[in-house]
């Protein structure tokens, strides 16, 4: 990771750090790991491994007001039999991105019950973004720009399309997640019982929805 | 041909059949052993050769250089792979068509071990998917609560026909019955895979017909309610597929019938729908760690991390996905020949193995995307260890966990899978990749 935590203040009233747990949810095969893979490490197979259970890293970004955001991702298998484990991963999130494959409609109808179920339960203040991905197949779309923003603003869901094969927008998915948390509310962007998420105390207010890149 | 290679050929030649003919009632009549010994077809003698076998796989290893098709005659036989199905029943599976999980299936099996060029050399996406896909039709036609199976061919052989649907031991009983052999009790038999390595015990072998004359696909201890209903397909079975399917190939039937074996009969608790006996795997290996290494223990206690969080996909595929593959080709020599439930040793093993590097992580999640390879050899050396000096009520609930549906209800003190998830960090912090970021305010969360 660039940001060493020796040089960074993680505590006091001048933050310039924090730590974020984002979960990836989305049917199988949607291209929820290659997302995470092409941002955490600049790659893309085209034959990634299905996911078992979940897999986890880490990823920073920085942000236009100078502070840095690492995600805890939490990569989480697609198939519905892997349901019942995915409270496991959202619960306590800060932020979700919600991924759909812009060539397969019957991903985005399980993207849009992901949302209402994690607008259901999980944290409150959650973020989500939804992610059309395959961006390349554009030729094969079955789920148009237009609906999905339509939908996404209607549910006040951050909202971008992109490749994770070509790179495109990858890194503006999670850039936009960063720019969007509240860094006042982030203590309470997860609000739970035991939670001392004291790392991401008060900065001040800040605009939740500004725009980054 | 290396002398130990031979030492196989010689071994898996010999007959794996006992030719004692059941008497009337379909009890075996050959468990008067002492009059069989001299007969090289007695439930005695085949015992002594599999044990010869699995004491072979540990001590020597099969020998690198013995091509694949030796290794899918030992699996056959350490398997006890009795019902081998045939080519016509097998056709007819994939005959039917796409079965209910189809897309599923294909969702994953073009991306399986694609990151292996030998894999994909020789192993086809279609007969994956093929495979797989006749394995979820099988599934299909056994109903829950059913004795026996669907409508069709696959139905239950009828060896035992006073097989019952009154509960989880029906089948160990129907089992004995059916095949002759030895196998009194399929409970008695799981355990005594273990019981080689913790004593003396001799382990009985669960149905020895391993080449019948009639082609009987379906059996009682496959097909009767009494064993647990698995998932037709689930991700992850596509990676238990794919080794066996390796070493099959061009066989898809052997593939096939092994596979089947494995998921409906030694670990149907792993693929049962809600995948407890999974959930169950990583609590043993939190146990485990508690009893071998303590300080490991508190050290992901106190960042939250329970097993659930980082070895369920291990658990679940047997270390499946380990690499490099034929590493774990000789894994899972060591885990047929004693038992899959001893992965869940392997991989408290390859937690122990790493530990300092665990332990002196800020990042252990880290630690495990960067996972050393798969050393077979040492992993079963740690594992012969660790077994010895196992707790006796832990090392009980380890050899059943895979398959014993008993011990899942709330009387043998199961509370179920939704009891990890209150184990979960709950924190953003809590995942334990950030003490690099820590400070003392927060420093116990991790």
């Amino acid at each position: 990771m660039a940001n060493r935590p020796t040089s960074m203040a993680v505590s006091g009233n001048n933050r310039s750090f924090f730590q974020y747990k984002l979960v990836l949810l989305g049917d199988s095969s949607v291209g929820k790991s290659s997302l995470a893979l092409r941002f955490v490490r600049g790659q893309f197979q085209e034959f990634q491994e299905s996911t078992i259970g979940a897999a986890f890293m880490t990823q920073s970004v920085q942000c236009s007001d100078g502070t840095t955001v690492k995600f805890e991702i939490w990569d989480t298998a697609g198939q519905e039999r892997y349901h019942s484990l995915a409270p496991m991963y959202y619960r306590g999130a800060h932020c979700a991105v919600v991924v759909y494959d812009i060539s397969d409609a019957s991903t985005f109808t399980r993207a849009k019950s992901w949302v209402r179920e994690l607008q259901r339960q999980a944290p409150p203040n959650i973020i989500i973004a939804l992610a059309g991905n395959k961006l390349d197949l554009s030729h094969s779309r079955q789920v148009s720009e237009e609906e999905a923003s339509a939908y996404a603003a209607e549910n006040k869901l951050l909202f971008v399309e992109a490749s994770a094969k070509t790179d495109a927008n990858v890194k503006l998915i999670f850039t936009r997640v960063a720019e969007a948390i509240p860094k006042s509310d982030a203590a309470t962007a997860a609000p739970r019982s035991q939670d001392t998420s004291s790392k991401t105390v008060n900065l001040g207010e800040e605009d939740n929805r500004r725009k980054c890149c | 041909m290396a002398l130990l290679q031979v030492k196989y050929e010689r071994l898996l030649s010999a007959p794996w059949s006992v030719t004692l003919a059941p008497s009337a009632n379909g009890e075996p009549s050959g468990t008067g052993a002492d009059a069989d010994a001299g007969n090289i077809n007695s439930p005695v003698a085949i015992r002594a050769r599999l044990n010869h076998l699995r004491r072979l796989v540990l001590l020597d290893g099969l020998p690198r250089s013995a091509p694949q098709s030796l290794r899918s005659r030992l699996w056959t036989v350490l398997l006890c792979d009795s019902d081998r199905p045939s080519a016509a029943a097998y056709s007819a599976l994939i005959a039917r068509g796409p079965s209910s999980v189809h897309s599923k299936i294909c969702n994953d099996a073009f991306r399986t071990f694609r990151g292996d060029a030998d894999f994909g050399d020789r192993v086809p996406e279609a007969s994956l998917v093929r495979v797989l896909s006749a394995y979820a039709h099988t599934v299909a036609d056994r109903r829950p609560g059913m004795v026996g199976s669907g409508p069709d061919a696959f139905s239950l052989s009828s060896t035992s026909p006073s097989s019952s649907a009154s509960g989880f031991s029906s089948p160990d009983e129907g089992a004995g019955r059916g095949f002759g052999g030895p196998a009194r009790s399929h409970r008695r038999s799981r355990s005594s895979n273990i019981l080689l390595l913790q004593s003396d015990a001799e382990p009985t072998v669960p149905s020895p017909e391993l080449l019948p004359t009639a082609l009987q696909v379906g059996s009682p201890r496959l097909t009767a309610a009494g064993s647990p209903r698995t998932s037709p397909y689930v991700q992850g079975m596509n990676v238990l597929l794919a080794p066996i399917l390796y070493i099959t190939m061009p066989g898809e039937v052997d593939a096939f019938g092994l596979y089947r074996l494995l998921c409906s009969y030694y670990i149907p608790m792993y693929l049962v729908p809600s995948l407890d006996g999974v959930h169950m795997g990583c609590q043993i290996i939190d146990e485990c760690l508690s009893f071998f290494d303590p300080e490991l223990a508190a050290f992901f206690n106190s960042k939250n991390m329970p097993a659930s969080l980082y070895s369920f996909p291990w658990v679940l595929t047997l270390s499946g996905a380990a690499k490099p593959l034929s590493e774990v080709l000789r894994l899972w020599d060591f885990l047929f020949a004693f038992g899959p439930h001893l992965n869940i040793l392997i991989i408290v093993a390859r937690l122990l193995q790493i530990r300092n590097a665990l332990l002196s992580s800020p990042s252990p999640m880290r630690v495990f995307r960067n996972m050393p390879d798969l050393n077979a050899g040492h992993a079963i050396s740690l594992t012969l260890q660790l077994v010895k000096s196992l707790p006796p009520g832990l090392f009980d609930r380890l050899n059943r966990h895979t398959w014993d549906s008993s011990l899942y209800t709330a009387a043998a003190g199961w509370t179920g899978p939704q009891s990890t998830p209150d184990h979960m960090p709950s924190t953003p912090l809590g995942m334990g990749t950030s003490s690099n970021y820590n400070t003392s305010e927060s420093a116990d969360e991790f």
